[in-house]
């Protein structure tokens, strides 16, 4: 039990009015520090669900989920929060960035609901911009960015804290190929150079191809 | 720090919708303005009042009394007479001075001009009892007795000048059949309404030559001033025993100042009421524009919701975030609706020439209530933004 991610029997089971709706039955996954892994699963295969788990966002309806050795599945929200907060990154198909903030505001958030110095926040948040090589846009807004760009931005507020997992829903969906390969390469780059633990839901084959292991997913069980 | 980041942002959105934001306050506004406006004008009002009396004060009563005519008309009538004022004055102690007048109406005329006013024939005393201040020459003194000297206010005066009078004294005017000689000019008398009539209005002339004057003379005021600490209830009792025993078909009318007080006071509680219903309602219907306002919000921004929680946001910080807003928003409205209450009652006080004061009280009243509205309608649409479930928010495109 000294995985990072440690997945034992996990079912999750939607309740449709009379229906039930099992979309996950039974997962065993367990995920190291240090891996650059891709969830891969046709749509309605349950991937959306098992990273919605993964990322503290959802509660399994049975099974066993240890985090770090710790068993998180029965914490109560506010603790979800707090761990969200320290251990995932988030990273979205659709950048997910806040339109009213500039790049460096939205890169800073995560450490804002930790309590961190304004003064630090800005420092860390430039800092980070420079890693996904966006310091020149720290003042942009989103809507001002392309949408590769928007990406990086994203991925360096999911860097910030310093999380256990970056979680990525998707991250090339919206890019062009061209662009899409340029975030892959940035992931990749994190992964080797800093031993980020990344975790990329996809469909894409070419995309999955990249990475050091490929899990693949179908009628809610890892196959 | 969670905190003046969520204070800038709020700031920001609102800033970002400000037609949106501005019709939102204009309850709060209405509502605070109002409140302010009734509550500034009513301290105003009533200090205007103690004003009154501060100068003139209170151990003041004024009586006004007229003969019922016994419905036979067999009865003798007993007028009260001159002479049974100083009597009057013996029978009370506590009586310091005592100013009997008469009010007449003839006409006036200076070198054929008519003059409008009101003639009170007064003994000396009237000067001390409500305060007079001569402005040239004198007031009337015991000496002048049957003389045909009159003394005139400050309108008369102006009316006078107006008639090419440069220097009044020892002018004479015409008051109904007779002569008088202008003895002395009384300066601005400020208007009261303990004493009947308006001094700077009337011509005053020695009291005996009130039945010169007009047959149908007859004595019917008297307003009088008692030691300080007299207790008036008790001493007014004590008047109408002793001049009911004189003339027992004498109506009395008493006046005091505690009652004026009083009377207003009572008014302004009505007022107070009445302006404090007018402005809660305003408030009422404000708090739900925010909260109207605050729920759009909310719905706007549930993307937002779901990346804030994704990231690490707990219910009780999305909480804040727009309750912060819905204060702001609401405090906006009420600094805007201080501010313009303020003016309003500035502009009543100018309007009705009472002095200005600035209260502190109404302002912060105004604030208070104004972030309790933001914070008790802001709680709804807080909850239900901290209630927003991440995956939904963030689910499909």
């Amino acid at each position: 039990m000294s995985s990072l991610i440690e997945l034992s029997n996990i079912k999750k089971i939607y309740q449709l009015g009379e229906h039930e709706l099992t979309v996950l039955k039974g997962v065993e996954l367990s995920i190291e520090s240090g891996e650059l892994a891709a969830i891969i699963g046709a749509s309605g295969s349950g991937k959306s669900s098992l990273l919605n788990i993964i990322g503290l966002l959802d509660r399994p309806t049975s099974g066993t989920y240890h985090l770090q050795n710790q068993e998180v599945s029965t914490l109560p929200d506010k603790e979800l929060a707090r761990l969200r907060n320290q251990m995932i990154g988030f990273v979205f198909q659709s950048f997910f960035l806040l339109p009213r903030l500039t790049a460096l505001q939205n890169v800073g958030l995560p450490l804002l609901y930790r309590g961190t110095k304004t003064a630090e926040i800005k420092q860390r948040s430039l800092t980070m911009l420079e890693r996904v090589g966006m310091a020149n846009w720290a003042q942009h807004k989103p809507s001002q960015l392309s949408g590769g760009q928007q990406q990086r931005v994203a991925i360096a507020r999911a860097l910030i804290g310093n999380p256990g997992v970056i979680l990525a829903d998707e991250p090339t969906g919206a890019l062009d190929s061209k662009t899409s390969q340029d975030v892959m390469e940035l992931f990749k780059t994190l992964n080797k150079d800093d031993g980020v633990t990344i975790i990329i839901v996809t469909h894409d084959a070419k995309i999955a191809a990249q990475c050091q292991r490929v899990i693949h997913i179908q009628d809610g069980l890892i196959s | 720090m969670e905190f003046t980041t969520h204070f800038q942002e709020a700031f920001t959105n609102l800033i970002s919708a400000k037609l949106r934001s501005f019709l939102a306050i204009l309850g709060i506004l209405v509502g605070t303005a109002s409140v302010v406006a009734m509550v500034s004008s009513g301290e105003l009002a009533t200090q205007h009042a103690l004003e009154q009396f501060k100068k003139l004060g209170t151990d003041l009563l004024s009586v006004s009394f007229y003969q019922e005519r016994a419905e036979d008309n067999q009865a003798q009538a007993h007028p009260f007479e001159l002479e049974q004022v100083k009597k009057l004055q013996l029978a009370i102690p506590e009586l310091k001075t005592i100013a009997p007048y008469i009010t007449l109406y003839q006409t006036m005329s200076y070198a054929g001009h008519e003059i409008e006013g009101q003639i009170i024939a007064a003994t000396p005393n009237l000067q001390e009892v409500i305060k007079l201040q001569v402005q040239q020459g004198r007031f009337i003194s015991f000496l002048d007795d049957y003389e045909y000297h009159c003394f005139i206010g400050q309108d008369i005066y102006h009316q006078l000048k107006q008639q090419g009078l440069v220097n009044p004294i020892g002018a004479r005017i015409d008051l109904g059949d007779n002569l008088f000689r202008i003895a002395g000019v009384l300066a601005s008398w400020p208007e009261n309404s303990f004493f009947n009539s308006d001094i700077n209005h009337a011509i005053i002339v020695p009291i005996n030559t009130a039945t010169l004057l007009s047959r149908h003379a007859e004595l019917n005021n008297f307003v009088m001033r008692f030691d300080k600490n007299a207790n008036i209830d008790k001493l007014q009792d004590d008047i109408t025993a002793y001049m009911k025993k004189i003339s027992p078909n004498l109506r009395l009318f008493f006046r005091s100042p505690k009652q004026i007080i009083d009377s207003m006071a009572n008014q302004q509680r009505t007022f107070t009421l009445l302006l404090g219903f007018i402005g809660s309602i305003s408030l009422l219907v404000g708090g739900i524009g925010v909260m109207n306002i605050m729920l759009v919000s909310v719905t706007e921004r549930r993307r937002e919701i779901g990346i804030r929680k994704a990231i690490g946001a707990d219910r009780a910080s999305i909480r804040s975030l727009f309750i912060i807003e819905a204060i702001i928003l609401a405090l906006f409205g009420g600094i805007l609706g201080v501010i313009i209450g303020v003016l309003i009652s500035f502009l009543i006080a100018y309007f009705a020439h009472w002095e200005f004061h600035l209260f502190i009280l109404p302002p912060l009243i105004g604030f208070a209530v104004s972030v309790a509205v933001g914070i008790f309608f802001g709680f709804y649409p807080a909850h239900k933004a901290a209630k927003l479930d991440p995956i939904e928010t963030l689910r499909g495109e």
